[in-house]
């Protein structure tokens, strides 16, 4: 089997996160998120078991 | 063109069709489906969606039988277009909601917590840049090893969610919805049946779409 160009994997791995990090900067302030972190937003209860 | 070919096209064509009414039967019921239009068999669109996926590929034997050529050319098209228009769609709600999908991301409870926000800024943009690569650039296989590895991901998170009944929604193609519906193998269905596809695109040499046809860019 013929090798992956690991260049081209890699240019669209770090465009994509060059793209993550403003786009962070482009959406609305309520839309936007902390860098790190992330919530657990637990299902309600009428949800469970459904 | 000889007659052969003109059946293996007829094939591929019914082949190619059956499969896009499945991932829609599955995913989109809304959009178009057999079972949608007739209540007493909504219950049933996931077993009539996976026969779909079975005459697909009932379909596919006479094809290759009667022309392998064109009609590894024509699912190569499908795929790349098919799979990679799925990415790019699935893509778009993420980008403009970051903060919608980071809820949706942490629900799986799958990843640690202090990088469920870069996840959630990160993976759509893959989603989107890796969609548009696979069909308009020539690096069919590096973008169909990524799609592949994507795909697992999903499974594996969907797997895991099933299997602790967490109750989630996939948060695939939709944010609105999210921690209301149950529907993770459903989608865990689907990425089972897309997977495939793309394990075979990634034996397919690199080359464009209007490469795929052109003459002497045999399979």
């Amino acid at each position: 089997m013929k090798t992956l160009d690991r260049k081209v994997i890699l240019a669209v791995v770090g465009l994509s996160a060059l793209l993550a990090v403003l786009n962070n900067f482009r959406v609305a302030p309520e839309k936007r998120v902390t860098w790190f972190g992330g919530q657990i937003v637990l299902p309600e209860p009428e949800d469970i078991g459904r | 063109m000889t007659r052969r070919s003109v059946f293996a096209a007829a094939w591929m064509l019914l082949a190619v069709a059956s499969l896009t009414l499945s991932v829609l039967e599955i995913s989109f019921p809304g959009i178009f489906s057999v079972a949608f239009r007739f209540d007493a068999l909504f219950m049933w669109r996931i077993h009539i969606g996976i026969a779909e996926v079975v005459l697909a590929g009932l379909f596919l034997w006479p094809a290759f039988r009667l022309d392998a050529d064109l009609s590894a050319r024509i699912l190569e098209t499908a795929s790349r277009v098919g799979i990679g228009g799925m990415f790019v769609a699935a893509s778009w709600f993420k980008i403009q909601d970051p903060q919608g999908f980071a809820v949706l991301v942490a629900q799986y409870q799958f990843l640690p917590q202090w990088s469920v926000n870069l996840f959630a800024l990160f993976m759509p943009q893959l989603e989107l840049w890796v969609g548009l690569a696979i069909v308009f650039t020539r690096w069919n296989r590096e973008m169909a090893v990524m799609l592949f590895l994507m795909f697992v991901a999903f499974i594996v998170a969907l797997a895991q969610a099933v299997g602790r009944d967490l109750g989630i929604t996939c948060g695939c193609f939709e944010i609105d919805g999210a921690l209301s519906k149950k529907d993770a193998w459903i989608s865990l269905v689907r990425d089972l049946i897309l997977v495939w596809p793309t394990l075979w695109l990634i034996t397919r040499p690199n080359r464009t779409l209007v490469g795929v046809w052109r003459r002497g860019g045999a399979a």
